[in-house]
């Protein structure tokens, strides 16, 4: 679906955000696309969608060059940034003419989501509050059933009941015929979501893994005392998160947050690892 | 050739765009409006001052958040090609608002007739309205280059362009002019009776820039930004 050949990307020369990356994302799963403050995951999403162009390298996306962007690329995918233009129309409205452009666009599904989340498509964007315009975008995002949907933070901004809908519709969006890719910082939000998980670290991607290949080769657990060969623990109640190998083959609940602090404190081992593995 | 254009395709978005800009437009009418209150009349040319200001402007209010890194990101999504984006751009401001301003301009020229029956000897003078929405078109194409050449600051940098290139010039002319001083008469008089050729290539030259070189400037431009 989407595939990374030695890219490279920077805003100034001296400073890479992508230094000859290499990134396979296949389709009929739910990326999770998590990483640092500034680690480039925006401008990942950014290239995958052709608004921005590597500077060297090459990409693939569902046979398409994304930096051509040509109508029948752009047919199949939407981009929703984390922020967006209020346009002064209805929502409807703006979603009978967009949609208009995207050959599997369902009003019909458009409205019913719309309804899930509680929102009044009769009002005008510039009458709805962030977190409204958000549920409406989302809304038109899930209904245009684009082969590739990426999705930058979209939780941010949504109220407690309104993420649970937002589980439950990119779940039953999904199907073996898309990929959707999420970034975000509220893993806790996505965690029963997102699988694969790709983890970027400053110019590379640290991680891409699915989460039972992820648990296959770590552990989780909660000790009473820090393990010595605990790659990464942190003070809970009542003793220590543990992440370490997964020696004995055991099943454990992957822990998200767990799992990329442990990363982003222990890139070294983490790349070494995944390295052994290949 | 569908990647590239599409009818159905390239009618759905100057529709979209037209709805989009509907406030704009009204805008603009109502400038024309207001200037011929202030004068209380219109002349029987019909893309005089005012409408030449607003066409050569338009391009920058119309298309302002062309590569805006947020307010840009659903029209550049927007599944049509480059191409059909630059035609429908091209639409706008060469024949949708000209056509607008015609209308507006139509009814106030009626309205001018009705209160000074005898200052209405013509009702539009088809051959000076033509030259100058032309003349207007050919410097329009320079705004459209600017706002598909320039991210950010478009007019700013558009006028920052003009001053060098009229400082080029300027310079170019008085060396041209000290260079003929100091020739003999006689070789003056000949080459007196060769400028005009050299203007005229001059003219034709500028006559291919504006519009027509501009207008494919401004294409490549918009295929390769990135916002």
């Amino acid at each position: 679906m989407i595939q990374l050949n030695n890219v490279s990307f920077w805003y100034q020369h001296n400073k890479p955000v992508f230094d000859g990356m290499t990134i396979e994302l296949q389709v009929g799963k739910i990326y999770g696309l998590l990483g640092e403050n500034g680690v480039g995951k925006t401008t990942f999403l950014r290239i995958v969608s052709g608004l921005l162009f590597p500077k060297t390298g090459t990409i693939d996306v569902m046979g398409y060059e994304p930096k051509k962007r040509y109508p029948a690329f752009l047919s199949d995918v939407f981009y929703l940034p984390e922020e967006f233009d209020s346009p002064y129309e209805r929502a409807i409205d703006y979603a009978k003419r967009n949609g208009s452009f995207y050959p599997a666009f369902q009003l019909d599904q458009f409205i019913t989501y719309l309804e899930l989340f509680g929102v009044n498509g009769k009002k005008k964007f510039t009458e709805m509050s962030f977190g409204q315009k958000k549920k409406a975008f989302v809304s038109f995002a899930l209904a245009t059933n684009t082969k590739l949907l990426l999705l930058d933070e979209p939780t941010n901004g949504l109220d407690i009941p309104s993420k649970g809908t937002f589980r439950r519709l990119v779940s039953q969006a999904a199907d073996e015929s898309k990929c959707i890719v999420i970034s975000t910082h509220q893993v806790r939000d996505l965690e029963l979501l997102i699988d694969p998980i790709v983890i970027l670290e400053p110019n590379q991607v640290l991680l891409n893994d699915s989460v039972e290949s992820i648990t296959q080769k770590l552990k989780f657990s909660i000790e009473p005392t820090i393990p010595e060969d605990a790659l990464y623990s942190e003070p809970t109640l009542g003793g220590y998160h543990v992440v370490s190998i997964n020696k004995d083959g055991g099943e454990s609940k992957l822990n998200i947050e767990l799992l990329f602090n442990a990363v982003i404190s222990n890139r070294k081992n983490f790349t070494s690892l995944y390295r052994q593995e290949k | 050739m569908e990647q590239f254009f599409n009818g159905s395709r390239y009618i759905r978005l100057i529709l979209t765009e037209t709805k989009t800009f509907r406030k704009q437009y009204l805008f603009l009418a109502a400038a024309v409006v207001l200037m011929a209150l202030l004068a209380q009349r219109v002349g029987s040319n019909s893309f005089e001052s005012i409408s030449s200001i607003i066409l050569l402007i338009a391009p920058f209010i119309l298309y302002k958040n062309l590569y805006h890194s947020v307010r840009g990101v659903s029209y550049t999504m927007l599944p049509a090609s480059n191409f059909e984006k630059w035609l429908a751009c091209w639409t706008q401001c060469v024949i949708i608002l000209p056509i607008l301003l015609l209308i507006v301009w139509a009814i106030l020229r009626i309205i001018t007739g009705l209160l000074y029956p005898s200052e209405f000897t013509e009702f539009i003078n088809i051959k000076a309205s033509f030259s100058s929405y032309w003349d207007t078109i050919a410097g329009q194409s320079l705004s459209i280059a600017a706002v598909m050449m320039f991210r950010r600051k478009k007019w700013q940098k558009l006028i920052g362009v003009l001053f060098v290139m009229a400082f080029v010039g300027t310079i170019l002319g008085i060396s041209w002019m000290g260079a003929m001083n100091q020739m003999n008469e006689g070789f003056m008089s000949n080459n007196w009776s060769t400028a005009p050729w050299i203007i005229r290539y001059a003219e034709v030259v500028i006559s291919l820039i504006f519009p027509f070189g501009l207008w494919l400037v401004s294409f490549f431009k918009l295929e390769e930004q990135e916002l």
